[in-house]
């Protein structure tokens, strides 16, 4: 996977409890370990893959399915096709497919391959890399994705049944849902066609993009979340944010491109002007008088060091912009460019968001 | 138990989106699809380690194998994907930072696999 989800991936490793030790050239252990240390040694990479290694070739040599013919395709370092036929079973590697690092997007390789498909993640940024798949395919194909039930906003946390601490009740069931990604994407595009109004025409394939980047703004694995503008603010107001967006971004030969200083001072000066309506003069027009207004307003002190400057801006926008299209590299690995130029920064070892001449933006 | 603390985009999305109504939402299981991709990662993530497993062959076989024959009775293709950290590997030499390769990090190959053929 990219070195730049390390930033976010960061995060959730300092959150662990406590690390189990096992590196490079330490003996594996004969048996699993006991169930006590096994949240922590999944946190463990190198711990991790070793299990991996051994859950595939187990898998390979071992499996046996309830029903023949069928096929298990196991995609790990490379990927192994196993058919299962009524007098035997063939094995065999799959050479065309190229070595990818993360698994959630190595589905889109097979949709070539096997056509329809039905996905099992619980990963949000399935449903995003899959919209974009079914757009870029002109809706040919079904997809289908399989995850954990979402519950409408309207229904709060005690009408979806969140337990409080102590009182008693068991935890109820998981309850999943299939989603049909084309006609959730229909769904986005009639949202989008009511907000921006008849009179504003636009192809499918521009309401899909900018769909993905408003969603991409408010945060992801490779995407600092803008701050003081959330999912609901965004959603809430396409009708301002989608006419901005056709300003400033444009399909090119070689995919989606986004003009970055008209993307500041049309799509963010709206939200923010949108936003914060009673502290930006009505005659800022650009990003740096609505950044300077919100600077010397009334607003306390913490949003006002919470909002991003220009360069956080444009550091933002190519990240979005680098991950829009990892999420359509279908049977190869993005490119990765540490000097800013995707949004991304290495300072001392680590990579940070950043662009260039700036640090941490 | 889930290790992780949020995959993906804001958890709201899902959530404003469903708010729009849930005619995206399929009421059985897709007719028309006979492949499923299932994310491997999250199974590692939900495995458990009961007191019966002992073996890795046991714990292959409670966790995944059983799974993957009940996603056969309904799908003629199975596609059990993890993610590979060797790839990162190579990216992060390719950004100049130290790199420790793990023996880990080799792709299955099918002589060492003890092919059966039934």
């Amino acid at each position: 996977m990219p070195i730049y989800k390390t930033i976010e991936q960061s995060k959730r490793v300092k959150s662990s409890r406590k690390p189990f030790d096992f590196n490079k050239g330490d003996s594996f252990p004969e048996r699993p370990p006991s169930s006590d240390v096994w949240a922590d040694a999944l946190m463990n990479r190198n711990y991790k893959s070793m299990v991996i290694s051994i859950v595939t070739k187990i898998m390979a040599a071992k499996y046996n399915p309830p029903i023949r013919p069928r096929t298990l395709l196991l995609d790990f370092c490379n990927v192994v096709k196993i058919s299962y036929g009524h007098f035997g079973c063939k094995r065999e590697v799959l050479e065309t497919l190229k070595p990818m690092g993360e698994s959630d997007v190595k589905f889109l390789r097979y949709i070539a391959l096997f056509g329809n498909l039905l996905i099992e993640s619980v990963d949000s940024d399935v449903l995003l890399i899959a919209m974009q798949f079914m757009q870029r395919h002109k809706m040919e194909l079904n997809i289908y994705v399989r995850r954990i039930a979402s519950k409408p906003l309207e229904e709060s946390g005690a009408a979806v049944g969140k337990r409080k601490a102590g009182d008693g009740r068991k935890r109820p069931a998981t309850e999943y849902e299939i989603i049909n990604i084309k006609k959730l994407l229909l769904t986005v595009h009639s949202a989008i066609k009511q907000a921006v109004g008849g009179g504003f025409v636009l192809t499918s394939e521009q309401m899909t993009r900018y769909a993905v980047f408003l969603m991409l703004i408010t945060g992801s694995d490779y995407s600092k979340k803008i701050a003081q503008i959330g999912p609901s603010f965004v959603w809430d107001h396409l009708h301002i944010s989608i006419p901005m967006l056709s300003l400033c971004c444009m399909e090119q030969d070689d995919g989606f491109m986004v003009d970055e200083q008209a993307c500041i001072d049309m799509l963010f000066v709206a939200l923010y002007k949108e936003k914060f309506q009673k502290h930006v003069q009505d005659d800022s027009m650009d990003y740096a008088s609505v950044y300077r207004d919100l600077q010397e307003s009334k607003l306390n002190d913490r949003t006002k060091s919470s909002l991003p400057d220009q360069n956080s801006l444009v550091c933002l926008i190519r990240t979005v912009s680098w991950t829009m299209r990892y999420w359509e590299l279908s049977n190869e690995n993005p490119p990765i460019d540490t000097s800013g130029a995707h949004g991304f920064i290495l300072t001392n070892g680590k990579i940070e968001f950043g662009v260039a001449g700036s640090e941490g933006a | 138990m889930f290790l992780y603390t949020r995959m993906g985009i804001d958890s709201l999305w899902p959530r404003i989106l469903r708010s729009e109504g849930d005619t995206y939402v399929e009421k059985g299981d897709p007719s028309d699809v006979k492949t499923i991709f299932v994310d491997g990662q999250v199974m590692l993530m939900k495995s458990t380690m009961p007191t019966h497993v002992t073996t890795w062959e046991q714990f292959v076989s409670f966790n995944f194998s059983s799974k993957i024959q009940r996603l056969h009775r309904s799908y003629e293709i199975v596609i059990l994907s993890f993610d590979n950290y060797q790839v990162s590997l190579h990216l992060l030499a390719m950004a100049c930072l130290p790199v420790q390769y793990t023996d880990a990090h080799f792709p299955l190959n099918l002589s060492m696999n003890h092919p059966e053929h039934h």
